[in-house]
């Protein structure tokens, strides 16, 4: 994987200046004191760790599991993971980002996921599935040995641009569908496990929602999508028993439903940003600060622009 | 309510018929499993076959999740196993209305005979119960010493035999899996109660798992595990301490009327 500060740092010698946004200067300026306890604070209020609960709670009245997307500790990981699910998220097929609809996300550290799931474990996977349909909560952690597309910013010879390009593709598709297998495997997994999961949002929703959700799906339709959103697991059990044609639409629909609240707008715990190998762009942070930082280039592929930022006190950029 | 329902099958007083009289009877795996029946808010493992009018709402309870159960009218539903499979028997055409078996021990059998009015007979390892509609009659009797009933099948000519798993006077076997529909409703208070509460320099964490830490300032955290009991939050801190709060609304009150409130609001 690219070295980002590194990276970063190099490029700042001859590069134009830019300001540095808000939210950057906020990070550095008023981000909290770190208790013992590990408690940090932002704005005054408990930061990570309040989101991640907030993620739960969020769940748990959804009658869903909690999906964490782990944020990795060291400041160099953590621009190459937010790619990962950008690559998912922003590029992944119907049947890719359905299972998606059937749980809540937030993004988190294993220190603060320890604190909501103490036996998530010590070391960094990629994800963590938390259950809410229960005290003591399952725990499944969710990982794979992802490849890296070479960032840096020139090609080496004999290396063409061309191939460059090509490999690295390959490498986000692969990426993707890694991804998404693993979610899919741990929240869709089989009939059952979606029955189940039916029945824990059936137990959330209003009779309206559900009779209205039911009578869609029995004519052939699909609920529109906040409303399949919230009835994720019903619209995810049905498409286990339709045939491929009905199973496609209704992946479609899964897939249109987190549009809202995880690709227009970011998951808890992170923010949406762009970076085309120059400048990196927080997507609703106005740009309106006099402190500058340095600009390279360097190769991003296309399908990985549009990242998962996750900024954190000590942001090294 | 249990008292009620008991009161009309026995005595036929504005009662459901007979036919419209559903049985639900456990087995001693299942019990010893944490499978309960529940109706009606009355939640229990009774020994011996219980009555329920057919129409009403009864749910198989088990550690991982409840089961809606369909009563049959004039069906005994025979729960088994920690699975909960259910087997389905015909009162009067599969197995006896006014016979059970009985394990454990005589003093058990002889005492529920007598209130039944029954008539006891040994068999091996256990004993024959017999009297006018027992499976009616012993609905929602506990009686010590009395381990295990089982329903008998009609077997013209043959006295005392079981009903075999799986198995009907017809031969056919009809054994069906639980579907487990709802979570357990003992997790909704607790699932519901995890988070983060905050009052002045006072942070608690009651986490997914069953947990609790909590820190006032930057001090050492408290860590231990928390149980919650109706509208009481205790928690039972690794030292051996137990501190009980009390839930209000949203948040937790502890005996010095100090109210941890939720971070981000609930």
């Amino acid at each position: 994987m690219m070295d980002r500060r590194k990276f970063l740092g190099a490029a700042a010698a001859g590069a134009a200046l830019v300001s540095l946004p808000t939210w950057l200067r906020r990070a550095f300026a008023d981000d909290g004191k770190p208790c013992p306890s590990g408690i940090t604070t932002k704005h005054g209020k408990p930061g990570g760790v309040a989101e991640l609960f907030e993620g739960y709670r969020r769940a748990q009245r959804a009658g869903k599991p909690l999906l964490i997307f782990v944020i990795p500790e060291n400041d160099e990981e953590k621009w190459p993971r937010g790619c990962v699910f950008g690559e998912l998220l922003n590029n992944g097929t119907a049947e890719q980002l359905a299972p998606l609809a059937l749980v809540e996300v937030a993004c988190a550290t294993m220190q603060d996921t320890r604190k909501l799931a103490p036996s998530a474990g010590s070391d960094e996977p990629l994800m963590v599935l938390v259950e809410t349909d229960r005290v003591p909560a399952e725990v499944r952690r969710l990982d794979a040995k992802l490849e890296s597309w070479d960032g840096s910013a020139f090609v080496r010879f004999p290396e063409t641009l061309q191939e460059r390009v090509k490999n690295a593709d390959r490498i986000v598709d692969a990426r993707i569908q890694q991804v998404a297998a693993l979610i899919r495997g741990a929240v869709v997994g089989d009939e059952a496990t979606v029955a189940r999961r039916a029945a824990q949002a059936r137990a959330q929703l209003g009779a309206l929602d559900i009779a209205t959700v039911e009578h869609a799906l029995a004519i052939g339709g699909t609920p529109a999508p906040a409303q399949t959103d919230r009835a994720a697991a019903l619209v995810a059990a049905a498409a286990f028993r339709a045939p491929v044609a009905a199973r496609h639409k209704l992946n479609e629909a899964l897939a249109r439903a987190i549009a809202q609240r995880l690709i227009k707008k970011p998951p808890l715990g992170a923010s949406w940003a762009h970076d085309r190998g120059c400048a990196t762009e927080i997507e609703g942070e106005p740009d309106d600060s006099g402190v500058v930082i340095g600009c390279g280039m360097g190769f991003v592929p296309k399908r990985s622009e549009r990242f998962l930022y996750f900024y954190a006190r000590h942001q090294s950029i | 309510m249990r008292g009620c329902l008991l009161f009309a099958i026995v005595v036929g007083c504005g009662g459901a018929p007979h036919d419209e009289t559903a049985y639900v009877l456990l087995d001693r795996e299942a019990r010893e499993a944490g499978v309960q029946i529940e109706a009606n808010g009355w939640k229990g493992a009774p020994t011996l076959p219980t009555a329920f009018d057919a129409i009403e709402q009864v749910a198989v309870a088990t550690p991982r999740g409840r089961s809606l159960l369909n009563l049959r009218p004039g069906s005994l539903a025979w729960i088994r196993g920690p699975e909960a499979s259910i087997q389905w028997s015909r009162v009067g055409a599969d197995i006896r209305s006014d016979a059970v078996l009985l394990d454990g021990r005589d003093d058990g059998a002889r005492a529920l005979a007598s209130l039944l009015e029954g008539r006891l007979t040994r068999e091996p390892d256990s004993w024959l119960l017999e009297g006018d509609d027992v499976l009616t009659r012993g609905s929602f009797m506990e009686i010590p010493g009395v381990v295990e009933s089982r329903p008998i099948a009609v077997a013209p000519g043959a006295s005392a035999t079981t009903l075999q798993a799986g198995v009907q006077s017809s031969g056919l076997v009809v054994v069906e899996k639980p579907r487990i529909e709802v979570p357990p409703a003992v997790g909704d208070t607790a699932t519901a109660l995890v988070g983060l509460y905050q009052h002045d320099e006072r942070t608690l964490i009651l986490d997914a798992q069953g947990g609790f830490t909590l820190t006032v300032g930057c001090g050492t955290p408290r860590h231990g595990q928390v149980a919650v009991q109706g509208a009481r939050v205790v928690l039972k801190a690794d030292e051996g301490t137990q501190t009980v709060l009390i839930l209000d609304g949203d948040s937790l009150r502890d005996m010095g009327n100090v109210r941890l409130e939720p971070v981000g609001g609930r």
